[in-house]
């Protein structure tokens, strides 16, 4: 008896290979879907760290112009700082709310501002300068009066930074 | 599609995610790696920081704070397991005192920052670059911080060495002030010995006794009565006369101009008392050189004018009484400084420099053989001084507690400051037996 031979797939093994190709697809797709998520992820962690020594440079270069702590005095912590520099100015730092960024980061952020008075006493918009946009908390402490310690908590969209720094002022001034 | 080409794709797929897998772990370890470090960075010039604020105070920092030449065990950053990492800031009452055991310390409730230095444990180690000597190097110490912390890619760390400069050696200049001693020398004959064609050489020989002796008593006589009769003693008394007689009509509300009137006068005070102090210790080796020749003991040599030189020894007693009451003085106006009118007017800077200036100066009054009560005058400031920084300025507390623990024996305080060791080999080790010889020679002079 001859058998019949017989040639092409037959709809099983067609089921069975949609079936695993799909499977795999299914999970590729996913796998991908974490890796972009994820990649995002660290992308975001890598600028919050930008984003964080941007500020804190920003914060010391400011604070390093300094030669008088005036504000807070010795054994005192506050929100604000308020120095003397060079040319006998009185510089601030201070925080002010930022409440387009904090509905965008759906919790309360403020705006680091530093100030230069300069000697005619009036408010000047040009003396201003907003040194970052999301800073959550920020702290000023004196030791001494020719350092200060700043305690500051910087915001992003995937998190916060925080860092502690001892920031010496120029080491003139006082007596002379 | 056959069974082998799935099978296949499989296999290629699979590789594919395990590559991208081993990526994102390798990056997640990266970023947190870096922001360890970032951390390690900051951690460690704040402790840079407090070592420079520790040194500007103290000279003897390191000694302080216990820091060896090497790392042999090394602190948690939270918790207050380190002095370092005590006084970070004022979080309860009461406010205006930050307490290294209550709210000094990083503990669990600062986050994310408790979190994220949790792991780091760090060690300090210094060395004075001399340790004895008066080499340059003796004011330089080295010091070197290491960080280390575990992390997922292994172990990390963080190192920082850098130089401060500490001075704790001998000033390389000398304590008696630059004289014309060649144009001194012509004036002794005329105007001491009133032999005016006679060289010193002549005039020694003449009346019997040895140039030595006879420059001594020469440049004895004319310093003293220079000084007495100078310009500048005579315009120090009447800058401080003005002075005084200002500060007495100026308003109390007038801080700014009491001030820069009360340092003024301290100041005036202050160089006055360091010029004689200058003269004291350019005479004292022309005293000593009498002494030791036995001169003016029973007779008066024999051919000096007791007369003369004994108006001219009263002279040197006045210049070392204006030094000791100049010095005085320029404390009591330096004191009045602190207060706190005067520190509200200009600031905590100015302040410290004050009380670094009076601690010098107390130093010095502390050790003066006519005020007896001067180390417990020193005593009593620094303690004012250790209240007032207490949970305020921990560098001028611990500086403090460190100097009154010194003081307990006095030679070895003595040897940590070598300018006040040569000081206190003036006041205390020569001056009391010149006062002594003053005192027996002019007794005549005093008396009739």
């Amino acid at each position: 008896m001859k058998m019949q031979h017989k040639s092409g797939t037959t709809l099983v093994e067609l089921l069975v290979v949609i079936g695993l190709v799909g499977l795999i697809g299914a999970a590729g797709m996913h796998f991908f879907t974490s890796v972009n998520t994820s990649q995002k992820a660290f992308s975001q962690q890598a600028i919050l760290q930008m984003e964080s020594r941007k500020a804190f440079d920003q914060i010391i270069d400011q604070i390093r112009e300094g030669t008088d702590v005036i504000r807070p005095v010795t054994g005192e912590t506050m929100h604000y700082m308020v120095f003397r520099d060079l040319l006998n100015q009185v510089n601030m730092l201070y925080l002010e709310p930022n409440n387009d960024e904090s509905v965008r980061l759906k919790q309360r952020v403020y705006r680091l501002v530093s100030y230069c008075n300069d000697f005619s006493g009036a408010y000047n918009k040009a003396n201003e300068k907003i040194l970052h946009n999301s800073i959550k908390q920020l702290r000023f402490s004196s030791l001494s009066p020719s350092s200060v310690q700043v305690n500051a908590t910087v915001v992003s969209d995937k998190g916060e930074y925080q860092f502690l720094a001892h920031v010496g002022l120029l080491n003139v001034g006082g007596i002379e | 599609m056959t069974l082998i080409e799935i099978t296949i794709g499989f296999a290629i797929l699979t590789a594919i995610s395990a590559f991208f897998l081993s990526f994102l772990t390798s990056s997640s370890k990266e970023i947190s790696f870096s922001a360890d470090h970032f951390n390690a960075v900051i951690l460690s010039q704040k402790v840079c920081e407090d070592l420079l604020e520790e040194i500007a105070v103290n000279p003897y920092g390191l000694e302080t704070l216990g820091i060896d030449e090497s790392i042999n065990s090394k602190h948690d950053v939270v918790d207050g397991s380190s002095v370092f990492f005590s006084f970070i800031e004022d979080r309860t009452e009461p406010w205006g005192l930050i307490e290294p055991a209550k709210d000094g310390m990083i503990n669990s409730s600062m986050q994310p920052l408790y979190s994220s230095v949790k792991k780091f444990k760090f060690g300090v180690s210094g060395r004075r670059l001399a340790k004895t000597g008066d080499h340059e190097d003796r004011n330089l110490v080295s010091c070197n911080v290491d960080f280390s912390w575990s992390a997922q890619t292994g172990k990390g760390a963080y190192n920082n060495s850098f130089e401060l400069f500490s001075p704790v050696s001998v000033k390389k200049v000398s304590l008696g002030v630059s004289l014309n001693e060649a144009a001194i020398d012509a004036r002794i004959p005329p105007e001491v010995f009133y032999q005016p064609s006679q060289t010193i050489g002549e005039l020694a020989t003449r009346i019997g006794e040895n140039v030595d002796a006879v420059l001594s008593v020469g440049r004895i006589s004319l310093v003293s009565r220079d000084f007495i009769n100078s310009q500048f003693y005579r315009d120090s008394k009447d800058a401080i006369r003005i002075l005084l007689r200002k500060l007495s009509t100026l308003s109390a509300d007038d801080s700014e101009e009491i001030f820069e009137t009360r340092l003024q006068l301290a100041k005036t005070w202050y160089e006055q008392a360091k010029v004689c102090f200058q003269i004291i210790s350019y005479l004292e080796p022309h005293f000593t050189t009498l002494q030791q020749q036995g001169k003016f003991d029973g007779t008066s040599g024999s051919g000096f004018n007791p007369i003369s030189f004994q108006q001219d020894l009263m002279s040197f007693r006045i210049i070392y009484e204006f030094f000791a009451g100049a010095i005085v003085q320029a404390r009591f106006h330096y004191y009045q400084l602190l207060q706190p009118a005067m520190v509200a007017l200009k600031g905590n800077k100015a302040q410290l420099q004050v009380i670094q200036k009076l601690i010098d100066i107390y130093r010095i009054t502390s050790i003066l053989p006519t005020r007896p009560e001067g180390m417990a005058e020193y005593r009593s400031f620094l303690n004012r001084i250790k209240g007032l920084s207490e949970n305020r300025n921990p560098f001028v507390n611990r500086m403090i507690g460190h100097e009154l623990k010194m003081l307990d024996n006095r030679n070895d305080w003595l040897q940590h400051y070598p300018n006040l060791g040569r000081i206190d080999d003036m006041l205390t080790g020569k001056m009391p037996g010149i006062l002594a010889f003053i005192k027996t020679k002019t007794i005549g002079a005093l008396t009739n």
